[in-house]
């Protein structure tokens, strides 16, 4: 019998455990991103406008250059958001990294800071420990 | 100087610098003083590729294939303006959406935002059917048909799947309880044929 109840409610936390993840299919939105090669073609019209007005040369470098720094920038905010987003999807375990650092009562923005940094030393490879 | 040197160096005067000419150009070495530093052979040399360029440009811009002439320009002010208008928005959907994914709290914040920004990339869908477009010929290409051609096989398919709303849909019908009792009752059957 009470094993009954637990699988009950196991299967109704499941279930919104998957409608709270249907709302990833927003991540569709991303396609965007490919569209972002326009914007590139419209800064180098303006680099060329620059060069000819100023008479100063622009090294193609240095539009490789933002796009990369911008990359990466975006890159950290999407991976310290997913590393928030699955450990609010699984209602804060005890040994998560958001409850080890503390951060489960603090406001929004402290959060998601400690998510990008969190983020950001992953990426270069010191950020494994925990608390962040 | 660079109409200087085009005057200077532009023989059968049509605006452009022919090969002929740039060879002609190359000849002759550095204009005026003799004794040019390296310094102004620098600045010549990139005027010089200015120039090549600007020629390059200008044959592009004569260049039009079709005359479908209520298509929209692709080198036109207006394109140019509405492509960073649309590269703006698509970065605040690229930061805000995992923003709003992680912090449950923000939906409601961005829920206009996002919207607005859906209408104006289905206009965006729409504009694409009727802006020229270059090829790897350097032509433009303002025949309707072509151009109609190009973009369905090109980029439409993404543009249309990141325009649609599915959180709204999804939303719509999970309210409406139906998708929760169907869930609920495969899992149950699931796990009773399990137990």
């Amino acid at each position: 019998m009470n094993q009954v109840g637990v699988a009950n409610t196991d299967t109704v936390a499941g279930t919104k455990n998957s409608l709270k993840m249907l709302k990833l299919v927003r991540l569709t939105k991303l396609f965007r991103l490919f569209r972002i090669s326009r914007l590139f073609k419209q800064v180098k019209k303006v680099v060329l406008k620059i060069e000819e007005i100023f008479h100063v040369r622009i090294s193609d470098g240095f539009t490789k250059l933002l796009r990369l720094a911008l990359g990466a920038v975006v890159l950290g905010h999407w991976i310290g958001c997913f590393n928030f987003m699955l450990v609010r999807l699984n209602n804060f375990p005890e040994d998560s990294w958001v409850v080890y650092a503390g951060l489960v009562d603090k406001g929004p923005f402290t959060q998601w800071s400690w998510s990008f940094f969190k983020a950001l030393a992953q990426m270069i490879m010191i950020g494994f420990e925990t608390p962040p | 100087m660079a109409d200087a040197m085009m005057n200077e160096n532009d023989i059968d005067g049509d605006g452009q610098i022919d090969i002929d000419e740039f060879l002609e150009m190359m000849r002759q070495g550095p204009p005026g003083q003799a004794n040019g530093s390296m310094l102004s052979h620098n600045n010549r040399m990139s005027q010089l590729a200015k120039n090549v360029l600007l020629a390059h440009q200008k044959k592009v811009e004569n260049n039009i294939v079709g005359d479908d002439m209520w298509m929209i320009h692709p080198m036109s002010a207006f394109h140019a303006i509405w492509d960073i208008l649309m590269s703006v928005l698509i970065f605040l959907t690229v930061i805000t959406m995992p923003f709003a994914l992680g912090w449950e709290e923000f939906n409601d914040a961005f829920y206009p935002m996002t919207l607005s920004i859906d209408i104006l990339f289905l206009i965006d869908i729409g504009k694409n059917f009727c802006t020229g477009f270059i090829d790897y010929n350097d032509a433009i290409i303002m025949d309707a048909r072509t151009v109609r051609r190009n973009y369905l096989t090109g980029f439409f398919l993404t543009d249309l799947c990141s325009c649609i709303p599915f959180d709204l849909i999804l939303d719509k019908v999970s309210s409406s309880q139906l998708w929760y009792n169907v869930f609920r009752k495969i899992q149950f059957s699931v796990q009773n044929q399990l137990l």
